[in-house]
């Protein structure tokens, strides 16, 4: 049934990127990707606080230059890892905004930046969540309507604290996550609604998909319209910005040669020379050299150099190989043949370098690569689909497809000397779950703590911790007796949940379970959630209700304005009190109840205010009333300014 | 159907005990089309119903696994080395988060 049209809503697929972010959505049963504000279809995944204010997306990033250090980006090279981790340690090298930890013992790392003289902490699920933001606002630009529930992609490699992580960020934003979709799933999905075929006929392809940040392989089987994953690998910290970084150290390298000084404290400088290695990159995936050039880079020196691709090319050749062996894996693990592979599909901007196409031709003797759908847009374009099959808002041909996708590594529980004991094998299709039996060891033991880890190898050291698992209130008895039988279960997310419950007289609550995965508690989103509301608050509502509330406020204003001119012998001291209560009591409201409400809510204050106008003797209401409106187009002036919103 | 289909594996997928891996892997897409979650999202024994199904199809659609389950009814080789409980040592290591080689 379709909902009243005030109610509409709708769930829009999200492609939440490392350096970019796409929205789009499923509507009249063709998906639209949606420009923003700017005109563009992606939007940087950028975040800045200015003096003033709080800038998203194209804003954020056309500012990066002259405010380095308040402002963010690569928040999917942080979320779900810990500060220590040796990837963050070397990425905080080369951000120019400052990470510091937590100092708990999940050791979180925290984004440190000033704003109107405080320095403020984020989280990266909160760094996230604004970008999450404003791909929503752009989305309900578009559709005229309020975003409540989006599918958001995570890079099929992303591991279970980096996909409950992006879950979190989502719903910081005020958004339903209705499931975390992989990326090169998702592409398949353009692929294969792109091609169209409803032909009976199985066929295999692999996405090869190479973005800003991360890389990803995957084999789908595609049959009808089920798209079944049938094996994926990857490498979480691989893309575009790592290019990018190679030639910064081969100009930052060419400078001090030049000039016997680095650049490299000076965050400017570094930023702008940033800026034009990643423009060459980009055009040295059609011309076959360029040249870099910045003028007075540091110290008064200008700097320009020319850059060839096969120069390029020499300075990424390792990690375009390294690209290789995911790809291998991929195909080992699905147990197909090459020749078995009927279709290539490039995805991500990084699939655009002539050397990374050649190098995956080759490896496929010589295959024609498919590069009929949209590298920058083919994630969120599934992600879109994917949202309407799940929300049930597609057309029939929509409806009647189906994604399996898989879990991308194994999972298992620590046994005897540190061993790994895989109980979910990586690959598995999810949801899947897995149940073992556990007893206690001592006589009365009241609790079993379970480890869990992920990944290939033998040892759990060698493995990625998960968290501890904590069984409680085990009915006391002799050693051995109970069997509590805990179930792991990766649900269609990713994500890992544990039950447990006692076998023997099969009540799931007894056994409580403390879940230790170093998560945001419900508590911290909950908190995180409010915080953004009152960031947002004027952002996040719609046109038609920014509108009504900013014509509230030029109200207020006015009214005081009104109070104030009137010296005491219109105005009567108990009087000028008793209405300076009244609009404070409506700013009050506006800071707090106004924040929720909408444009009826405002429209009902301004009349409310009005009637007390109203209610005066005529010799104030008279002058109050020609306050109010005596520049009539200094009014409209500000609504226009308004409208600019 | 033949006997040696001891958990039902095959009739969980509304196959022949000799359906070829053609069969099976169709039999379990259309399987999955009706029973998957994201087309039952009103009625909550789906997820286990699909899991079920996916878990057949896991086993038979691996050769290997395929023949395992045919001639001794096991799924893996784990369940025919045991009972599926803990071995002692490894009862240990789940207590003391594997502490026995380390202390």
């Amino acid at each position: 049934m379709q909902p009243a049209s005030e109610e509409k809503s709708y769930a829009v697929g999200i492609d939440l990127g490392t350096t970019y972010s796409c929205v789009g959505v499923y509507k009249d049963g063709e998906v639209q990707i949606i420009a923003n504000d700017q005109g563009n279809r992606t939007t940087p995944s950028y975040v800045a606080w200015t003096e003033q204010e709080r800038l998203l997306g194209d804003a954020a990033k056309n500012q990066v230059a002259s405010n380095p250090t308040n402002t963010v980006f690569d928040a999917k090279r942080l979320i779900g890892r810990r500060f220590d981790d040796p990837i963050v340690q070397a990425d905080l090298k080369l951000w120019p905004f400052k990470v510091v930890s937590d100092g708990t013992k999940d050791d979180k790392p925290l984004i440190e930046i000033f704003y109107q003289g405080v320095a403020k902490k984020f989280h990266p699920e909160e760094i996230s969540s604004m970008i999450l933001t404003k791909m929503k606002q752009t989305a309900e630009a578009y559709l005229g309507h309020r975003v409540r529930e989006a599918v958001i992609t995570v890079p099929a490699y992303f591991n279970d604290a980096q996909r409950q992580a992006t879950k979190d960020a989502g719903e910081i934003a005020g958004l339903r996550v209705l499931r975390i979709v992989n990326e090169p799933t998702a592409a398949a999905i353009a692929y294969g609604l792109d091609k169209s075929t409803s032909a009976q006929k199985e066929t295999h392809i692999l996405v090869f998909d190479m973005g800003g940040g991360t890389f990803d392989v995957s084999v789908l089987a595609i049959q009808e319209s089920v798209f079944e994953v049938k094996a994926t690998a990857g490498d979480p910290h691989l893309g575009g910005e790592d290019f990018d970084n190679r030639i910064l150290s081969h100009c930052i390298a060419d400078f001090r040669r030049k000039y016997q000084s680095d650049p490299t404290r000076n965050q400017r400088a570094v930023r702008r020379l940033r800026t034009q290695c990643e423009r060459a990159k980009r055009l040295l995936s059609t011309q076959t050299s360029v040249t870099i050039e910045v003028d007075s880079l540091h110290e008064g020196n200008d700097f320009s150099i020319r850059l060839s691709r096969a120069k390029f090319e020499e300075l990424c050749l390792d990690y375009f190989k390294k690209a290789m062996e995911p790809v291998e894996q991929c195909l080992k693990d699905s147990n197909l043949p090459q020749k078995a592979i009927s279709d290539i599909v490039m995805v991500g901007g990084s699939t655009r370098i002539p050397k990374v196409q050649e190098l995956i031709k080759a490896f496929f003797h010589g295959k024609e690569l498919c590069k009929s759908i949209n590298p920058d847009e083919a994630v969120a374009y599934g992600a879109a689909v994917q949202a309407a099959i799940v929300s049930g808002h597609g057309s029939e041909e929509v409806q009647n497809m189906l994604l399996l996708d898989v879990a991308p590594l194994s999972l298992g529980i620590e046994t005897a000397g540190g061993m790994m004991q895989v109980l979910i094998e990586r690959n598995s299709t999810v949801s899947t779950s897995k149940s073992q039996d556990f007893t206690t060891f001592e006589d009365y033991q009241d609790h079993v703590d379970i480890s869990v880890y992920e990944g290939e190898r033998a040892m759990v050291k060698d493995n990625n911790f998960l968290g501890k698992f904590t069984l409680k209130d085990i009915p006391k008895s002799l050693r051995g007796v109970p069997k509590i039988q805990v179930t792991f279960t990766i649900d269609t997310n990713g994500i890992l949940q544990v039950s447990a419950e006692d076998a023997k007289s099969n009540k799931k609550s007894e056994i409580q379970i403390a879940n230790e995965k170093g998560r945001l508690t419900q508590n911290d989103i909950q908190k995180m959630l409010q915080e953004a509301e009152k960031y947002k608050g004027e952002d996040e509502i719609s046109k038609g209700d920014m509108l009504a509330k900013e014509e509230l406020k030029v109200y207020f204003q006015r009214f005081d304005k009104g109070i104030q001119d009137l010296d005491a012998s219109k105005l009567q001291e108990q009087d000028r009190e008793r209405l300076e209560k009244k609009l404070a009591d409506a700013y009050h409201w506006l800071e707090h109840d106004g924040l929720k409400a909408g444009k009826p809510e405002f429209e009902a204050k301004q009349k409310e205010l009005q009637a007390v106008m109203n209610t005066e003797t005529w010799t104030f209401a008279g002058h109050l009333h020609s306050a109010l409106y005596r520049n009539d187009w200094e009014w409209r002036a500000a609504l226009l300014v308004c409208r600019e919103f | 159907m033949s006997g040696k289909d001891l958990k039902g594996l095959y009739k969980t997928l509304g196959v022949d005990t000799n359906a070829d891996e053609t069969a099976i892997r169709k039999a379990y897409r259309r399987l999955a089309l009706r029973c998957h979650p994201d087309k039952n999202q009103d009625n909550e024994n789906a997820t286990a119903e699909f899991q079920k199904i996916a878990n057949a199809y896991e086993v038979l659609s691996d050769p290997k696994r395929r023949s395992l389950y045919d001639s001794t009814g096991c799924v893996d080789a784990e369940e025919l080395d045991g009972d599926g409980f803990m071995r002692a040592e490894d009862l240990f290591a789940a207590f003391f988060g594997g502490g026995m080689a380390q202390d």
